[in-house]
């Protein structure tokens, strides 16, 4: 296949703008090859089947920024907000298309109060990133310390592969959101910031398998640059990225 | 893809063998559909919850090509089942999936009769079948191993044929299947 990756505008009609169409084949990052093998494979067989993994291809995020096509990208280097104050992600259509049987295209339309709503802005990368919703519940998880290393136990059901945040809420405890620095083991993880809350005893935690729209250093399981385009809010920005195998 | 016979434990010379498998247009079909959302909304439901579960060997041989539809000649790994489920997932690098899968001496040479060996396949599958996924609701007896996976309706999403193996009763049969992405 000679080009993967397709981004242009579209005017108030529809028609696309001339000369803002771009094309290219993307690079899929180690994250998205090692979420591809967990994602094939069952942790546990039994009566109910256990996955590594449930996340699948829930968002795009485009950028300003450009970092070279290589395996090693893990995010984009400068994510653009798409309402211009909390959210960098942009949901992929649904359903999902399947434009021949063993291959799969995921379509964003950024909306012309999209991305520019505070003014033009240059595009010049994108990429793709996992997430699952509901929020997966929390259980009778501990954080342990308040200083240096900290970590959360007791996260029963978590899903190794999770690079998604933290999130303590209520029940007394500081809301407070933190990153999974690192997997300790099936139930405990390294936070990036010490706890300050100060029931840490039983502080209610839950979890985002996948990322949340509000975080610009999301990992992106593929990553294509590309030559600016300028978006307007007289412009519609168009997609469209296709898996083959 | 790479298999060999041990004799209590010990590798049994001239058993081993190994080669590039071929992925499946059901295979690659499979990929496409996992990796994706059907509906985006409050609660995300998938198209299929399917993943790679199953090992089935054969007989039989035929052309490694991405239309391999089922084994050409399946064999019985138990006395009743053809497909038996994958012992272990285990991921010798970052970005790859090793299937491993020990067949006992008692498993494929069930009757005490040598069994020469020369395909095997791994075939998805979800239990149970209602796990969310949207098209894995009518697949046909998603958990049945005793179907015979000849049925075009349980093709094989990787397929690999071989120079015959003979296992026998004394044997164990070792299948290890290796994905890298």
């Amino acid at each position: 296949m000679r080009d993967n990756f397709l981004i242009f505008l579209r005017d108030e009609h529809g028609q696309i703008m001339p000369g803002s169409i771009r094309q290219g084949h993307n690079v899929v990052t180690n994250y998205g090859r090692l979420w591809l093998s967990r994602l094939l494979s069952w942790k546990l067989l039994g009566g109910t089947d256990h996955p590594w993994t449930n996340l699948r291809v829930r968002w795009m995020m485009v950028g300003n920024g450009s970092l070279p096509e290589t395996p090693a990208v893990s995010t984009l280097s400068n994510a653009l907000l798409v309402d211009g104050f909390t959210t960098y992600f942009k949901e992929v259509v649904s359903p999902t298309e399947f434009p021949i049987v063993t291959g799969v295209r995921y379509r964003a339309v950024y909306g012309v109060g999209d991305l520019s709503v505070l003014g033009a802005v240059e595009v010049s990368e994108a990429g793709l990133v996992l997430g699952e919703l509901p929020i997966n519940p929390g259980s009778s998880a501990s954080i342990v310390g308040s200083s240096g290393v900290v970590t959360v136990t007791g996260l029963v059901g978590m899903n190794p592969l999770s690079v998604g945040r933290i999130l303590g809420v209520t029940n007394g405890d500081n809301p407070g959101t933190w990153r999974i620095t690192r997997l300790l083991d099936e139930t405990s993880v390294e936070i990036d910031s010490p706890h300050s809350g100060a029931d840490s005893g039983n502080p209610n935690i839950s979890w985002y398998e996948g990322e949340e729209p509000g975080y610009n250093n999301a990992p992106v399981v593929a990553y294509k640059t590309f030559e600016k385009i300028v978006k307007t809010t007289g412009f519609s920005l168009e997609i469209q990225w296709d898996f083959r195998f | 893809m790479w298999a060999c016979m041990r004799e209590r434990g010990k590798l049994v010379p001239g058993s081993i063998r190994e080669g590039h498998n071929v992925f499946t247009v059901t295979g690659r079909n499979l990929l496409s559909k996992l990796l994706s959302w059907q509906t985006i909304g409050a609660t995300d439901i998938p198209f299929t919850n399917r993943r790679i579960r199953w090992m089935g060997v054969g007989i039989g041989s035929q052309l490694e090509v991405t239309t391999v539809s089922s084994l050409a000649q399946p064999a019985l790994v138990t006395s009743t089942d053809f497909l038996v489920p994958i012992q272990t997932s285990e991921f010798p690098s970052s970005t790859s999936v090793r299937y491993l899968k020990e067949f006992a001496t008692n498993e494929i040479t069930i009757a005490g009769v040598p069994v020469a060996i020369t395909e095997v396949g791994l075939f998805a599958d979800v239990v149970p079948a209602n796990m969310g996924g949207t098209e894995d609701v009518g697949h046909t007896n998603p958990t049945d191993p005793t179907l015979k996976p000849t049925v075009g309706s349980n093709p094989p999403v990787a397929y690999k044929a071989f120079e015959s193996i003979t296992k026998t009763s004394d044997f164990t049969l070792e299948i290890r299947w290796e994905l890298r992405f």
